[in-house]
């Protein structure tokens, strides 16, 4: 066998030309993680099947030879594969990932936010497997579900979870139990803070803190319990979390999901 | 440069050289001519010399009708069906989260001012089948007002094509769009 040819299930993440008429590709796969791989000859009439194919949310299986940093596609198709969906009940627990999908408007803003968020936020060629299952539940969600906000906050607490960069859920810095009344400051690497005192300080002046966060919506986002009035909440604790690993820029597909929701 | 690889310059570079020194000075010219000299058209952003590109000032033009594209080559590619007689907007890119490519590097404010401005009535939107074409026209859908028609190009079978030939994308999307006859 050849050990630099390599097969493996993917998605496409994003892509972008190069040269001419050859592409390159970001691919998410179950067994490499972020790979990037170089599709020569993607322009024109004769390439339309692989053009349609190598778009972003299809399940792909692909083959790819190299070994730089940069493969080469040598053959990918559409795949069906079942997977088993973990939170269901049991009689609808195995699903097709849809061969096409047509995203567009708010869902397809969804999708992006979840391609960029992977981007930025995995390193390259190293394996993501229960992120990639977690892709795969979200995109479930962002393609046919009614509950998107929820289903992205779940994909990012998996996702810190895997980068192993989540915070402690049940215990806040001083190793006592994060209480539901309390307030709590994130501290990058040590955990939650309590932040009782400086809460009646904001208070008394009228001041809002958006990095300071109630421990009840730690709680929930923990649980994963998402109600209308805590989502908000979630997601500004969840974007102060996911700050660690993507940095202070800010994502671009926020700015389209924002303008998508009005 | 697109289409010419080392090996070709070098050899139009010699040709010029040895053959045509008159003909090579000529295109110099007019090359720095056009780049000094082609701007955008103050209305639609495609290239021209002018104020106005010769399809914005064209009178008999209707100024109710605009087609939303991505590129000048786009342009040219619908003027050759010689099917449309509204005007353009062109965006030069296409929206695109994941390369920073936002609603304003791709003109949309200016585009809803030039919908408001010239009482268009119909939009149609001819971006790529790609995700950011998609993501492109829904987002000028959200930005222009209700009462404005907005289309975008229909996706299917080619002419000519054969269906077992067809990728099942573009097939499944006929499937769904299939029109009444």
């Amino acid at each position: 066998m050849n050990t630099s040819q390599s097969t493996a299930i993917a998605f496409v993440l994003h892509q972008r030309p190069y040269q001419e008429s050859s592409v390159i590709l970001q691919l998410f796969t179950y067994q490499f993680g972020i790979v990037s791989c170089l599709v020569k000859g993607l322009k024109g009439k004769r390439s339309q099947a692989r053009k349609a194919i190598l778009q972003p949310f299809k399940l792909l299986t692909i083959e790819f030879a190299g070994k730089g940093e940069l493969k080469i596609l040598i053959s990918c198709e559409l795949t069906e594969l079942n997977f088993e969906r973990g939170d269901q009940s049991a009689k609808n627990s195995h699903h097709n990932f849809p061969k096409h999908v047509f995203l567009t408007g708010e869902r397809l803003a969804c999708g992006f936010y979840l391609n960029e968020l992977l981007l930025r936020a995995l390193p390259k060629s190293q394996e993501f497997p229960i992120v990639f299952n977690a892709y795969i539940e979200a995109l479930f969600e962002v393609i046919g579900g009614d509950a998107l906000a929820a289903a992205l906050r779940k994909f990012e607490i998996q996702l810190i979870t895997e980068l192993g960069i989540a915070p402690d859920w049940e215990f806040d810095t001083d190793s006592q139990p994060i209480q539901p009344l309390k307030n709590y400051r994130f501290v990058a690497e040590e955990g939650f803070q309590v932040a009782e005192n400086e809460s009646v300080y904001i208070k008394s002046q009228n001041l809002t803190d958006y990095s300071m966060f109630s421990g009840k919506y730690i709680r929930a986002l923990a649980e994963g319990h998402f109600t209308e009035d805590n989502l908000r909440a979630c997601r500004g604790l969840m974007r102060e979390l996911l700050r660690q690993v993507i940095g202070n820029k800010p994502l671009q597909s926020r700015k389209l999901w924002q303008h998508s929701q009005k | 440069m697109p289409s010419v690889g080392k090996k070709s310059a070098q050899r139009m570079a010699y040709y010029l050289l040895e053959h045509n020194r008159s003909g090579a000075i000529a295109l110099s010219e007019i090359l720095s001519q056009a780049m000094t000299d082609i701007g955008n058209c103050s209305k639609c952003r495609d290239y021209t010399e002018a104020e106005l590109c010769s399809i914005c000032a064209n009178e008999k033009r209707d100024p109710a009708l605009l087609c939303v594209v991505e590129s000048p080559s786009d342009v040219v590619a619908i003027e050759s069906t010689a099917t449309y007689s509204g005007r353009y907007f062109v965006l030069m890119g296409n929206l695109s989260p994941l390369d920073g490519i936002g609603p304003d590097e791709i003109g949309l404010p200016k585009l809803k001012q030039l919908v408001e401005q010239e009482s268009c009535e119909e939009v149609i939107i001819a971006t790529s089948a790609t995700v950011e074409g998609e993501a492109t026209a829904h987002y000028i859908r959200s930005l222009l007002d209700p009462s404005i028609n907005v289309s975008r190009l229909a996706q299917g079978v080619p002419i000519g094509g054969e269906l077992g030939y067809l990728d099942g994308s573009t097939l499944s999307l006929s499937l769904a769009n299939r029109q009444r006859i």
